[in-house]
């Protein structure tokens, strides 16, 4: 919807605009339906995938400093494990900017791997931050395995997310 | 100029600057990990200040979206559940009566009993503007602020319990730790048998009583209430029940589930207690201080003993935390089986000094009751509305007591022959 229609980008601004405009409209999917899921394993990042968007669409330092922040925006909102979400977007951002020129952008299966990369290592410094806190195995096991299913859903979602910014009618 | 080429390091140096900001700006980010709580820095408050009102009236607008479909697509119920709620409304009324006159009586009781006026601790109704995002941590944010005179670590409750305490603190906004986040400690204590812990988050539904010795008795459906002992909550606010305690032979200490009183994954408005720490008891003078194994009542209670300070299943025991008037119209004070809990621990097996070692300077002596009616009337002569009245004053709402169960609206007088009291046949049981 929004890359068809009025918004279609003709300009930098057009694009800056649209970026913008889907960047927040996904920070509220996040902020009040995503903590809303009864299970925590489906409480995927929905700003990871955007990332990827973004980097391929901007040049690495205008997609850092987008990937910062709305990282700390995230972090903000969150309040706890700061530097969380700033890392894996700039993570994100740098990863699609180091194999930009070996994978096809377009591509969905690239796309998938590459945000499942980045959602494996934002679950992993999750895990290990919840960790922290003794607890029993069975909690321990079932955090992990809500991690790994997250990774697993944030895969799947990774291309429907994307294509928004990415779709090949677009103009860019 | 054939080795030194200029544009070369102009871009080496100018992809080093900004490695470096990004450097710095990813340890500043990560710094703020190991910070106390406190005032929220610049950066924070603007981003929260900013950002927080579109998002809110995204908010807004997606609640709209699910009333209206709660509305108007999920109405297949709608009949018979109408019919349901205007016979609880008929089976409302007619208790609303019977517990005004309690409330009358309470009243009078009070005047009695000389009860001093606890202090009145201020209270700020707030708005969540919204949970954490990523939906792994317990936090959430609220619409009010430094602007509001709030402060880190002031407790936040609703009308079903405690809900956390304020973490940063903003312009308009501040950060809230749920009871659930597993950063999150409240000194806590058994209501039933005042064995204290330390009650963290484990997981968005339930946290953990940590810290309780395997030989203590601790109960399914026991209640646990706040302390007062470390400085940020004020005692006797609800926390939650007991949901199971496990015993491991080889653990020093049981693993006890509670379940929190408030739902907190649903929360729309809470309170911000404007002081916080000492001197804020909600609960009633006189009660048996917390102690530990100590003063663990015996195993093998009169059943009269155990009627006395066990809370009814299913009960909500302590006192109900009234909304302010501004957040809601309805201040209605649940009743307290904890009220019963006033009672010594002990209540047949044990005089009063020996459960309070002497160390109770402050409490009233407890009057002994005759031979013949000594259970009945140490329930009895325990005011039930201490712990209601004291808790309204706390939150400033209208002193109002529904007592819940029939067995707590009783006279708490010497009952009459042919009184409630001798009509419940759980009480007739105890005598």
């Amino acid at each position: 919807m929004i890359a068809s229609g009025l918004l279609t980008p003709s300009s930098a601004a057009g694009r800056v605009i649209k970026i913008t405009i889907y960047t927040f409209f996904l920070l509220s999917l996040q902020a009040y339906v995503i903590p809303r899921l009864p299970y925590p394993a489906l409480r995927i990042d929905l700003l990871i995938p955007l990332m990827f968007a973004v980097a391929v669409e901007w040049s690495p330092f205008c997609g850092l400093l987008w990937a910062c922040l709305w990282g700390f925006v995230v972090d903000n909102f969150s309040g706890e494990f700061w530097g969380l979400h700033v890392g894996t977007y700039a993570l994100a951002v740098c990863l699609v900017n180091l194999v930009s020129e070996r994978f096809e952008r377009q591509n969905p299966g690239y796309q998938m791997v590459l945000v499942g990369c980045c959602a494996a290592g934002q679950s992993i410094a999750l895990g290990l931050f919840l960790s922290f806190v003794p607890m029993d195995l069975q909690s321990l096991t079932s955090i992990w395995v809500g991690l790994g299913i997250r990774t697993l859903f944030s895969v799947t979602l990774a291309s429907f997310i994307i294509y928004p910014l990415l779709n090949p009618r677009s103009e860019f | 100029m054939k080795y030194f080429n200029t544009d070369g390091w102009v871009r080496r140096l100018r992809g080093l600057i900004l490695v470096l900001i990004f450097i710095t700006v990813f340890l500043y980010i990560f710094s703020l990990n190991f910070r106390s709580s406190s005032k929220m820095d610049v950066l924070q408050r603007s981003v929260t200040e900013t950002v927080s009102p579109p998002l809110r009236m995204f908010g807004k607008i997606f609640s709209g979206i699910e009333e209206l479909s709660s509305q108007y697509i999920w109405l297949k119920n709608l009949r018979s559940e109408n019919e349901l709620l205007k016979r609880q409304v008929a089976e409302l009324e007619s208790k609303v009566t019977s517990y005004q006159e309690a409330f009358i009586e309470n009243q009078r009781l009070r005047r009695l009993l000389d009860f001093k006026t606890s202090s009145k601790a201020e209270t700020l109704p707030a708005q969540v503007v919204m949970h954490d995002l990523t939906g792994w941590f317990q936090t959430l944010m609220v619409d009010k602020g430094f602007r509001d005179g709030i402060a880190p670590d002031m407790p936040v409750v609703n009308d079903e319990g405690v809900i956390g305490r304020v973490l940063d603190v903003s312009d308009r906004h501040c950060r809230v730790l749920l009871i659930t986040d597993q950063g999150s400690s409240v000194d806590a204590v058994d209501q039933r048998n005042r064995v204290r812990g330390i009650l963290s988050g484990k997981d968005p539904n339930g946290c953990l009583l940590k810290y309780i010795r395997s030989n203590l008795d601790i109960r399914e459906g026991d209640l646990v209430i706040t302390s007062g002992k470390d400085g940020v909550y004020p005692k006797g606010l609800r926390l939650g029940v007991i949901q199971a305690a496990y015993k491991d032979p080889v653990d020093l200490f049981q693993k006890i589930e509670v379940k929190p009183f408030v739902r907190l994954s649903a929360l729309e408005e809470v309170l911000i207690i404007k002081q916080s720490g000492v001197g804020l008891d909600v609960e009633e003078e006189g009660q048996p201080p917390i102690a530990g194994p100590e003063i663990q009542p015996p195993a093998q209670a009169s059943p009269a003993a155990q009627a006395v300070t066990e809370p009814a299943a299913g009960a909500k025991p302590v006192a109900k935390l009234p909304a302010t008037a501004a957040s809601k119209s309805k201040t209605v004070t649940k009743p307290q089986p904890a009220v019963r809990t006033r009672t010594s621990p002990h209540p047949q097996t044990k005089p009063a000094a020996q459960v309070g070692t002497g160390t109770i300077t402050g409490a009233k002596p407890v009057a002994k009751p005759p031979a013949a009616a000594a259970s009945k009337s140490k329930t009895v002569t325990k005011p039930q509305s201490t712990t209601h009245t004291r808790a309204n004053q706390f939150l400033g709402a209208p002193p109002q007591m529904i007592p819940r169960a029939k067995s707590q609206t009783r006279p708490l007088g010497n009952p009459q022959p042919g009184s409630q009291d001798q009509a419940n046949p759980r009480n007739a049981g105890e005598r």
